[in-house]
Protein backbone atom coordinates (compact mmCIF):
# COMPACT_ATOMS: atom_id res chain seq x y z
CA UNK A 1 0.00 0.00 0.00
CA UNK A 2 1.35 3.40 -0.98
CA UNK A 3 1.70 5.88 1.86
CA UNK A 4 -0.56 8.90 1.71
CA UNK A 5 2.08 11.55 2.38
CA UNK A 6 4.17 10.97 -0.78
CA UNK A 7 0.96 10.83 -2.81
CA UNK A 8 -0.20 14.10 -1.25
CA UNK A 9 3.14 15.73 -2.02
CA UNK A 10 3.18 14.39 -5.58
CA UNK A 11 -0.39 15.61 -6.13
CA UNK A 12 0.24 19.05 -4.66
CA UNK A 13 3.47 19.59 -6.60
CA UNK A 14 1.88 18.41 -9.87
CA UNK A 15 -1.14 20.66 -9.35
CA UNK A 16 1.15 23.64 -8.70
CA UNK A 17 3.31 22.84 -11.74
CA UNK A 18 0.21 22.54 -13.85
CA UNK A 19 -1.03 25.90 -12.59
CA UNK A 20 2.34 27.42 -13.47
CA UNK A 21 1.97 26.16 -17.06
CA UNK A 22 -1.61 27.47 -17.20
CA UNK A 23 -0.35 30.84 -15.91
CA UNK A 24 2.32 30.97 -18.62
CA UNK A 25 -0.26 30.27 -21.32
CA UNK A 26 -2.54 32.90 -19.75
CA UNK A 27 0.00 35.76 -19.80
CA UNK A 28 -1.30 37.27 -23.09
CA UNK A 29 -4.86 37.04 -21.73
CA UNK A 30 -4.23 39.19 -18.67
CA UNK A 31 -3.22 36.51 -16.17
CA UNK A 32 -4.44 33.19 -14.91
CA UNK A 33 -7.30 34.34 -12.67
CA UNK A 34 -9.10 36.30 -15.36
CA UNK A 35 -8.31 33.94 -18.24
CA UNK A 36 -9.43 30.82 -16.36
CA UNK A 37 -12.67 32.39 -15.22
CA UNK A 38 -15.11 31.88 -18.08
CA UNK A 39 -18.64 30.62 -18.50
CA UNK A 40 -20.10 29.37 -15.19
CA UNK A 41 -17.11 30.65 -13.26
CA UNK A 42 -18.29 34.20 -13.91
CA UNK A 43 -21.57 33.34 -12.23
CA UNK A 44 -19.87 31.69 -9.27
CA UNK A 45 -17.44 34.49 -8.53
CA UNK A 46 -20.21 37.08 -8.82
CA UNK A 47 -22.34 35.03 -6.47
CA UNK A 48 -19.44 34.82 -4.04
CA UNK A 49 -18.94 38.56 -4.20
CA UNK A 50 -22.54 39.77 -4.34
CA UNK A 51 -24.82 36.95 -3.18
CA UNK A 52 -28.09 35.69 -4.58
CA UNK A 53 -30.03 38.86 -3.84
CA UNK A 54 -28.02 40.70 -6.48
CA UNK A 55 -29.81 40.97 -9.77
CA UNK A 56 -26.72 40.36 -11.84
CA UNK A 57 -26.96 43.10 -14.42
CA UNK A 58 -25.59 41.57 -17.59
CA UNK A 59 -25.40 44.18 -20.27
CA UNK A 60 -27.09 44.36 -22.71
CA UNK A 61 -29.57 41.73 -21.56
CA UNK A 62 -30.34 43.28 -18.21
CA UNK A 63 -30.86 41.38 -14.98
CA UNK A 64 -30.56 37.64 -15.33
CA UNK A 65 -31.19 35.24 -12.45
CA UNK A 66 -28.44 33.29 -10.80
CA UNK A 67 -30.63 30.66 -9.16
CA UNK A 68 -29.33 27.81 -11.31
CA UNK A 69 -26.03 27.93 -9.43
CA UNK A 70 -25.97 26.00 -6.19
CA UNK A 71 -24.56 27.65 -3.08
CA UNK A 72 -21.76 25.50 -1.66
CA UNK A 73 -19.04 26.40 -4.17
CA UNK A 74 -19.63 30.19 -4.02
CA UNK A 75 -19.84 29.91 -0.22
CA UNK A 76 -16.38 28.32 -0.16
CA UNK A 77 -15.07 31.05 -2.46
CA UNK A 78 -16.62 33.63 -0.16
CA UNK A 79 -14.89 32.02 2.81
CA UNK A 80 -11.49 32.18 1.12
CA UNK A 81 -12.19 35.78 0.09
CA UNK A 82 -12.08 36.62 3.80
CA UNK A 83 -8.27 36.45 3.47
CA UNK A 84 -8.45 39.55 1.29
CA UNK A 85 -7.99 38.04 -2.18
CA UNK A 86 -10.32 38.63 -5.11
CA UNK A 87 -13.22 36.32 -5.92
CA UNK A 88 -11.55 35.02 -9.10
CA UNK A 89 -8.32 34.14 -7.26
CA UNK A 90 -10.30 32.64 -4.38
CA UNK A 91 -12.14 30.50 -6.93
CA UNK A 92 -8.81 29.19 -8.21
CA UNK A 93 -7.65 28.46 -4.66
CA UNK A 94 -10.82 26.55 -3.80
CA UNK A 95 -10.89 24.61 -7.08
CA UNK A 96 -7.28 23.48 -6.77
CA UNK A 97 -7.51 22.67 -3.06
CA UNK A 98 -10.49 20.40 -3.67
CA UNK A 99 -8.70 18.98 -6.72
CA UNK A 100 -5.92 17.73 -4.43
CA UNK A 101 -8.61 16.22 -2.21
CA UNK A 102 -10.32 14.61 -5.19
CA UNK A 103 -7.11 13.01 -6.48
CA UNK A 104 -6.24 11.71 -2.99
CA UNK A 105 -9.71 10.29 -2.45
CA UNK A 106 -9.64 8.80 -5.95
CA UNK A 107 -6.36 7.07 -5.08
CA UNK A 108 -7.94 5.66 -1.92
CA UNK A 109 -10.99 4.43 -3.86
CA UNK A 110 -8.84 2.77 -6.52
CA UNK A 111 -6.67 1.23 -3.81
CA UNK A 112 -9.80 -0.29 -2.32
CA UNK A 113 -11.47 -1.45 -5.53
CA UNK A 114 -8.61 -2.42 -7.85
CA UNK A 115 -5.88 -4.98 -7.55
CA UNK A 116 -2.25 -3.96 -8.08
CA UNK A 117 -3.14 -0.30 -7.98
CA UNK A 118 -0.42 2.28 -8.60
CA UNK A 119 -1.38 5.55 -6.87
CA UNK A 120 1.45 7.53 -8.47
CA UNK A 121 0.27 6.57 -11.94
CA UNK A 122 -3.26 7.59 -10.95
CA UNK A 123 -2.09 11.02 -9.80
CA UNK A 124 -0.27 11.64 -13.07
CA UNK A 125 -3.19 10.28 -15.09
CA UNK A 126 -5.82 12.41 -13.29
CA UNK A 127 -3.78 15.58 -13.67
CA UNK A 128 -2.64 15.01 -17.26
CA UNK A 129 -5.98 13.78 -18.61
CA UNK A 130 -6.83 16.26 -21.39
CA UNK A 131 -10.12 17.50 -19.91
CA UNK A 132 -8.64 17.41 -16.40
CA UNK A 133 -7.85 21.12 -16.63
CA UNK A 134 -11.52 21.77 -15.80
CA UNK A 135 -10.76 20.66 -12.23
CA UNK A 136 -8.33 23.55 -11.89
CA UNK A 137 -10.60 26.34 -13.12
CA UNK A 138 -13.23 27.70 -10.73
CA UNK A 139 -15.94 25.18 -11.50
CA UNK A 140 -17.77 22.74 -9.26
CA UNK A 141 -16.40 19.58 -10.91
CA UNK A 142 -13.57 19.01 -8.42
CA UNK A 143 -15.71 19.65 -5.36
CA UNK A 144 -18.49 17.46 -6.68
CA UNK A 145 -16.11 14.66 -7.62
CA UNK A 146 -14.29 14.79 -4.26
CA UNK A 147 -17.57 14.60 -2.34
CA UNK A 148 -18.81 11.79 -4.57
CA UNK A 149 -15.72 9.65 -3.99
CA UNK A 150 -15.78 10.52 -0.26
CA UNK A 151 -19.39 9.27 -0.12
CA UNK A 152 -18.46 6.08 -1.96
CA UNK A 153 -15.55 5.42 0.40
CA UNK A 154 -17.67 6.11 3.48
CA UNK A 155 -20.37 3.73 2.24
CA UNK A 156 -17.77 1.06 1.52
CA UNK A 157 -16.46 1.47 5.10
CA UNK A 158 -19.98 1.18 6.54
CA UNK A 159 -19.88 4.83 7.69
CA UNK A 160 -23.29 5.67 6.36
CA UNK A 161 -23.83 8.87 8.32
CA UNK A 162 -20.58 10.27 6.98
CA UNK A 163 -21.70 9.23 3.50
CA UNK A 164 -25.04 11.00 4.12
CA UNK A 165 -23.20 14.19 5.11
CA UNK A 166 -21.01 14.03 1.98
CA UNK A 167 -24.10 13.55 -0.19
CA UNK A 168 -25.81 16.46 1.59
CA UNK A 169 -22.85 18.64 0.56
CA UNK A 170 -23.03 17.22 -2.98
CA UNK A 171 -26.70 18.22 -3.11
CA UNK A 172 -25.67 21.76 -2.14
CA UNK A 173 -23.09 21.79 -4.95
CA UNK A 174 -25.00 20.58 -7.99
CA UNK A 175 -28.53 19.34 -8.65
CA UNK A 176 -27.43 15.85 -9.61
CA UNK A 177 -26.09 15.23 -6.11
CA UNK A 178 -29.39 13.44 -5.57
CA UNK A 179 -28.21 10.58 -7.81
CA UNK A 180 -26.27 9.26 -4.81
CA UNK A 181 -29.43 8.79 -2.73
CA UNK A 182 -30.37 5.37 -4.21
CA UNK A 183 -26.86 4.06 -3.52
CA UNK A 184 -27.08 5.23 0.09
CA UNK A 185 -30.60 3.77 0.35
CA UNK A 186 -29.30 0.38 -0.76
CA UNK A 187 -26.49 0.55 1.85
CA UNK A 188 -28.91 1.60 4.60
CA UNK A 189 -31.60 -1.00 3.86
CA UNK A 190 -28.95 -3.68 3.54
CA UNK A 191 -27.59 -2.78 6.98
CA UNK A 192 -31.14 -2.80 8.37
CA UNK A 193 -31.89 -6.20 6.82
CA UNK A 194 -28.67 -7.77 8.07
CA UNK A 195 -28.87 -6.23 11.55
CA UNK A 196 -32.57 -6.82 12.21
CA UNK A 197 -32.40 -10.42 13.52
CA UNK A 198 -29.43 -9.64 15.80
CA UNK A 199 -30.43 -6.21 17.12
CA UNK A 200 -30.91 -5.75 20.86
CA UNK A 201 -32.89 -2.57 20.18
CA UNK A 202 -34.62 -2.49 16.83
CA UNK A 203 -35.64 1.15 17.30
CA UNK A 204 -31.98 2.06 17.73
CA UNK A 205 -31.08 0.03 14.65
CA UNK A 206 -33.86 1.68 12.65
CA UNK A 207 -32.62 5.12 13.70
CA UNK A 208 -28.99 4.27 13.03
CA UNK A 209 -29.64 2.90 9.56
CA UNK A 210 -32.24 5.44 8.43
CA UNK A 211 -30.80 8.72 9.79
CA UNK A 212 -28.21 8.96 6.99
CA UNK A 213 -31.00 8.78 4.41
CA UNK A 214 -32.78 11.75 5.97
CA UNK A 215 -29.54 13.74 6.22
CA UNK A 216 -28.42 13.15 2.61
CA UNK A 217 -30.93 15.44 0.81
CA UNK A 218 -30.43 18.28 3.34
CA UNK A 219 -28.22 20.34 1.04
CA UNK A 220 -30.89 20.43 -1.64
CA UNK A 221 -33.72 20.96 0.85
CA UNK A 222 -31.94 23.88 2.50
CA UNK A 223 -31.32 25.43 -0.93
CA UNK A 224 -34.98 24.94 -1.85
CA UNK A 225 -36.13 26.52 1.42
CA UNK A 226 -33.83 29.49 0.78
CA UNK A 227 -35.19 29.91 -2.75
CA UNK A 228 -38.74 29.69 -1.47
CA UNK A 229 -38.01 32.48 0.96
CA UNK A 230 -36.16 34.65 -1.55
CA UNK A 231 -38.06 34.06 -4.78
CA UNK A 232 -41.25 32.31 -3.74
CA UNK A 233 -40.44 29.25 -5.82
CA UNK A 234 -38.60 26.39 -4.11
CA UNK A 235 -37.88 24.84 -7.51
CA UNK A 236 -36.57 28.04 -9.06
CA UNK A 237 -33.17 26.39 -9.62
CA UNK A 238 -34.89 23.98 -11.99
CA UNK A 239 -37.42 26.36 -13.55
CA UNK A 240 -34.73 28.88 -14.43
CA UNK A 241 -33.13 26.32 -16.75
CA UNK A 242 -35.51 27.56 -19.46
CA UNK A 243 -33.08 30.46 -19.90
CA UNK A 244 -30.55 27.95 -21.22
CA UNK A 245 -33.10 26.25 -23.39
CA UNK A 246 -33.27 23.21 -21.12
CA UNK A 247 -36.59 21.39 -21.25
CA UNK A 248 -37.35 17.81 -20.24
CA UNK A 249 -37.79 15.80 -23.46
CA UNK A 250 -35.84 12.69 -22.53
CA UNK A 251 -32.39 11.39 -23.46
CA UNK A 252 -33.43 9.40 -26.53
CA UNK A 253 -35.20 12.38 -28.10
CA UNK A 254 -32.23 14.62 -27.28
CA UNK A 255 -29.77 12.24 -28.90
CA UNK A 256 -32.03 11.79 -31.89
CA UNK A 257 -32.33 15.54 -32.44
CA UNK A 258 -28.61 16.05 -31.90
CA UNK A 259 -27.53 13.44 -34.43
CA UNK A 260 -30.13 14.63 -36.92
CA UNK A 261 -28.61 18.11 -36.67
CA UNK A 262 -25.23 16.68 -37.83
CA UNK A 263 -23.51 19.99 -37.14
CA UNK A 264 -19.88 18.99 -36.92
CA UNK A 265 -18.88 22.17 -38.69
CA UNK A 266 -19.54 23.97 -35.42
CA UNK A 267 -16.71 22.04 -33.76
CA UNK A 268 -14.35 23.34 -36.42
CA UNK A 269 -15.71 26.87 -35.98
CA UNK A 270 -14.64 26.49 -32.29
CA UNK A 271 -15.99 29.73 -30.81
CA UNK A 272 -19.53 29.57 -32.17
CA UNK A 273 -22.50 27.74 -30.69
CA UNK A 274 -21.86 24.24 -29.40
CA UNK A 275 -22.22 21.33 -31.80
CA UNK A 276 -25.14 19.09 -30.82
CA UNK A 277 -23.63 16.09 -32.64
CA UNK A 278 -20.31 16.51 -30.82
CA UNK A 279 -22.11 16.70 -27.47
CA UNK A 280 -24.24 13.68 -28.36
CA UNK A 281 -21.14 11.68 -29.27
CA UNK A 282 -19.67 12.39 -25.85
CA UNK A 283 -22.95 11.27 -24.26
CA UNK A 284 -22.90 7.98 -26.17
CA UNK A 285 -19.24 7.46 -25.31
CA UNK A 286 -20.00 8.04 -21.63
CA UNK A 287 -22.96 5.66 -21.69
CA UNK A 288 -20.83 3.01 -23.41
CA UNK A 289 -18.23 3.36 -20.66
CA UNK A 290 -21.00 3.05 -18.05
CA UNK A 291 -22.12 -0.20 -19.69
CA UNK A 292 -18.50 -1.41 -19.70
CA UNK A 293 -18.19 -0.60 -15.98
CA UNK A 294 -21.35 -2.61 -15.40
CA UNK A 295 -19.84 -5.46 -17.41
CA UNK A 296 -16.88 -5.31 -15.02
CA UNK A 297 -19.38 -5.57 -12.12
CA UNK A 298 -18.43 -2.12 -10.89
CA UNK A 299 -22.08 -1.40 -10.23
CA UNK A 300 -21.83 1.80 -8.23
CA UNK A 301 -19.49 3.43 -10.77
CA UNK A 302 -21.61 2.26 -13.69
CA UNK A 303 -24.74 3.64 -12.03
CA UNK A 304 -23.14 6.98 -11.16
CA UNK A 305 -21.75 7.54 -14.64
CA UNK A 306 -24.94 6.43 -16.39
CA UNK A 307 -27.30 8.52 -14.29
CA UNK A 308 -25.02 11.57 -14.26
CA UNK A 309 -25.20 11.48 -18.08
CA UNK A 310 -28.87 10.60 -18.50
CA UNK A 311 -30.10 13.24 -16.06
CA UNK A 312 -28.68 16.34 -17.77
CA UNK A 313 -29.07 14.75 -21.21
CA UNK A 314 -32.82 14.47 -20.62
CA UNK A 315 -33.18 18.23 -20.66
CA UNK A 316 -30.41 19.39 -22.98
CA UNK A 317 -27.36 18.36 -24.93
CA UNK A 318 -25.06 21.20 -23.87
CA UNK A 319 -21.95 20.70 -21.73
CA UNK A 320 -21.95 16.93 -22.11
CA UNK A 321 -18.17 16.68 -22.80
CA UNK A 322 -17.56 18.36 -19.45
CA UNK A 323 -20.13 16.25 -17.61
CA UNK A 324 -18.73 13.01 -19.03
CA UNK A 325 -14.99 13.70 -19.01
CA UNK A 326 -14.90 15.00 -15.42
CA UNK A 327 -17.11 12.31 -13.93
CA UNK A 328 -15.00 10.34 -11.43
CA UNK A 329 -16.39 7.01 -12.69
CA UNK A 330 -15.39 7.89 -16.27
CA UNK A 331 -11.89 8.78 -15.10
CA UNK A 332 -11.62 5.52 -13.14
CA UNK A 333 -12.69 3.55 -16.21
CA UNK A 334 -10.17 5.34 -18.45
CA UNK A 335 -7.50 4.75 -15.81
CA UNK A 336 -8.38 1.04 -15.84
CA UNK A 337 -7.39 1.03 -19.51
CA UNK A 338 -4.24 3.08 -19.02
CA UNK A 339 -2.91 0.96 -16.16
CA UNK A 340 -2.99 -2.09 -18.43
CA UNK A 341 -0.12 -0.55 -20.37
CA UNK A 342 3.04 -2.26 -19.20
CA UNK A 343 5.73 -0.52 -21.26
CA UNK A 344 7.07 2.62 -19.63
CA UNK A 345 7.90 4.14 -23.01
CA UNK A 346 4.27 3.77 -24.12
CA UNK A 347 3.08 5.33 -20.86
CA UNK A 348 5.52 8.20 -21.31
CA UNK A 349 4.33 8.77 -24.87
CA UNK A 350 0.71 8.72 -23.72
CA UNK A 351 1.48 11.15 -20.88
CA UNK A 352 3.16 13.52 -23.32
CA UNK A 353 0.20 13.32 -25.70
CA UNK A 354 -2.21 13.98 -22.80
CA UNK A 355 -0.19 16.97 -21.62
CA UNK A 356 -0.11 18.46 -25.12
CA UNK A 357 -3.85 17.90 -25.58
CA UNK A 358 -4.53 19.50 -22.22
CA UNK A 359 -2.43 22.54 -23.15
CA UNK A 360 -4.40 22.93 -26.36
CA UNK A 361 -7.70 22.61 -24.48
CA UNK A 362 -6.78 25.15 -21.78
CA UNK A 363 -5.69 27.50 -24.58
CA UNK A 364 -9.11 26.95 -26.15
CA UNK A 365 -10.77 27.56 -22.79
CA UNK A 366 -8.99 30.90 -22.46
CA UNK A 367 -10.19 31.83 -25.94
CA UNK A 368 -13.83 30.90 -25.34
CA UNK A 369 -13.77 27.84 -27.54
CA UNK A 370 -17.02 26.75 -25.97
CA UNK A 371 -17.78 24.39 -28.85
CA UNK A 372 -15.27 21.97 -27.32
CA UNK A 373 -16.62 21.85 -23.77
CA UNK B 1 -37.80 -0.03 27.89
CA UNK B 2 -37.59 2.63 25.18
CA UNK B 3 -35.00 5.28 26.07
CA UNK B 4 -33.80 8.50 24.47
CA UNK B 5 -30.47 6.82 23.79
CA UNK B 6 -32.25 4.34 21.57
CA UNK B 7 -34.62 6.68 19.79
CA UNK B 8 -32.90 10.04 19.23
CA UNK B 9 -31.60 9.10 15.78
CA UNK B 10 -35.00 7.85 14.72
CA UNK B 11 -36.70 10.97 16.09
CA UNK B 12 -34.22 13.28 14.38
CA UNK B 13 -34.58 11.31 11.12
CA UNK B 14 -38.38 11.61 11.24
CA UNK B 15 -38.20 15.37 11.94
CA UNK B 16 -35.82 15.85 9.00
CA UNK B 17 -38.00 13.77 6.67
CA UNK B 18 -41.16 15.70 7.59
CA UNK B 19 -39.40 19.08 7.24
CA UNK B 20 -37.95 18.19 3.85
CA UNK B 21 -41.25 16.76 2.63
CA UNK B 22 -42.83 20.07 3.62
CA UNK B 23 -40.29 22.06 1.63
CA UNK B 24 -40.82 19.81 -1.40
CA UNK B 25 -44.60 20.15 -1.09
CA UNK B 26 -44.28 23.94 -0.97
CA UNK B 27 -42.15 23.81 -4.09
CA UNK B 28 -44.52 21.55 -5.99
CA UNK B 29 -47.92 22.82 -4.90
CA UNK B 30 -47.63 26.28 -3.42
CA UNK B 31 -45.23 28.58 -5.21
CA UNK B 32 -45.94 32.14 -4.08
CA UNK B 33 -44.77 33.79 -7.25
CA UNK B 34 -46.48 36.30 -9.48
CA UNK B 35 -48.64 35.06 -12.38
CA UNK B 36 -46.09 36.52 -14.77
CA UNK B 37 -43.31 34.57 -13.14
CA UNK B 38 -45.42 31.43 -13.22
CA UNK B 39 -46.36 31.87 -16.86
CA UNK B 40 -42.75 32.25 -17.88
CA UNK B 41 -40.81 29.96 -15.57
CA UNK B 42 -43.23 27.30 -14.42
CA UNK B 43 -45.90 26.93 -17.12
CA UNK B 44 -43.49 28.18 -19.80
CA UNK B 45 -46.32 29.64 -21.82
CA UNK B 46 -44.85 33.11 -22.21
CA UNK B 47 -41.67 33.78 -24.17
CA UNK B 48 -39.15 36.11 -22.64
CA UNK B 49 -39.05 39.69 -23.84
CA UNK B 50 -36.73 42.24 -22.38
CA UNK B 51 -36.26 42.69 -18.68
CA UNK B 52 -38.28 40.25 -16.69
CA UNK B 53 -36.72 39.96 -13.23
CA UNK B 54 -39.65 39.79 -10.82
CA UNK B 55 -37.59 40.84 -7.80
CA UNK B 56 -38.03 39.65 -4.23
CA UNK B 57 -40.30 42.59 -3.41
CA UNK B 58 -42.66 41.76 -6.24
CA UNK B 59 -43.30 38.17 -5.38
CA UNK B 60 -46.97 38.62 -4.28
CA UNK B 61 -49.71 37.55 -6.66
CA UNK B 62 -50.62 41.14 -7.49
CA UNK B 63 -47.28 41.79 -9.12
CA UNK B 64 -47.64 41.22 -12.83
CA UNK B 65 -44.98 42.79 -14.87
CA UNK B 66 -46.43 43.85 -18.20
CA UNK B 67 -43.06 43.40 -19.84
CA UNK B 68 -43.31 39.71 -19.20
CA UNK B 69 -46.27 39.51 -21.53
CA UNK B 70 -45.51 39.33 -25.20
CA UNK B 71 -46.85 42.17 -27.29
CA UNK B 72 -47.73 40.99 -30.80
CA UNK B 73 -45.01 43.04 -32.39
CA UNK B 74 -42.32 41.92 -30.00
CA UNK B 75 -39.66 39.44 -31.04
CA UNK B 76 -40.78 35.98 -29.98
CA UNK B 77 -37.74 35.10 -27.90
CA UNK B 78 -34.77 36.61 -26.26
CA UNK B 79 -31.77 35.48 -28.25
CA UNK B 80 -30.22 32.98 -25.89
CA UNK B 81 -26.73 33.63 -27.15
CA UNK B 82 -27.00 37.09 -25.60
CA UNK B 83 -26.99 35.53 -22.16
CA UNK B 84 -23.80 35.04 -20.24
CA UNK B 85 -22.79 31.64 -21.53
CA UNK B 86 -22.67 28.48 -19.52
CA UNK B 87 -19.84 26.13 -20.23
Amino acid sequence: MTSRIPIFLLTSVTVLLRLAVYALIAIPMGGLASAACGYDCVWYVRLAAEGYASHGDWEPVGPVPNWAFFPLFPLLIRTVMATGISAAVAGLVVANAVLVGFVMLGAAWLQRTRTAHDSRLWVLFALLFPFGFIFSVPYTEGLFGALMVAALLAMADGRRLLAGCAIALMCATRPNGVVMLPLLAVACFRALYLGWPLATSRLALLGETMLPLSVAPLGLSAWMAYQYGMIGDALAFSHVQILWDRAWIGPVAQLNLAFQAWDWDRVIAITGPASASYNATWSVLGLAVAVWLGWQRRWSEAYILGVCILLPLSSGIHSMPRFVATNPAFLFACFDLVRRIRHRSTLAALGTAFAMAQSVLIFGWYHSANALF
Amino acid sequence: MISFRHTWRLTLGCVLVVAQAGILALGLFHPRTSPGFRAYFIDRTVPLVGEWWPGPAEVPETAIRPRLMTPPEAPPHLVLTDLPPRG
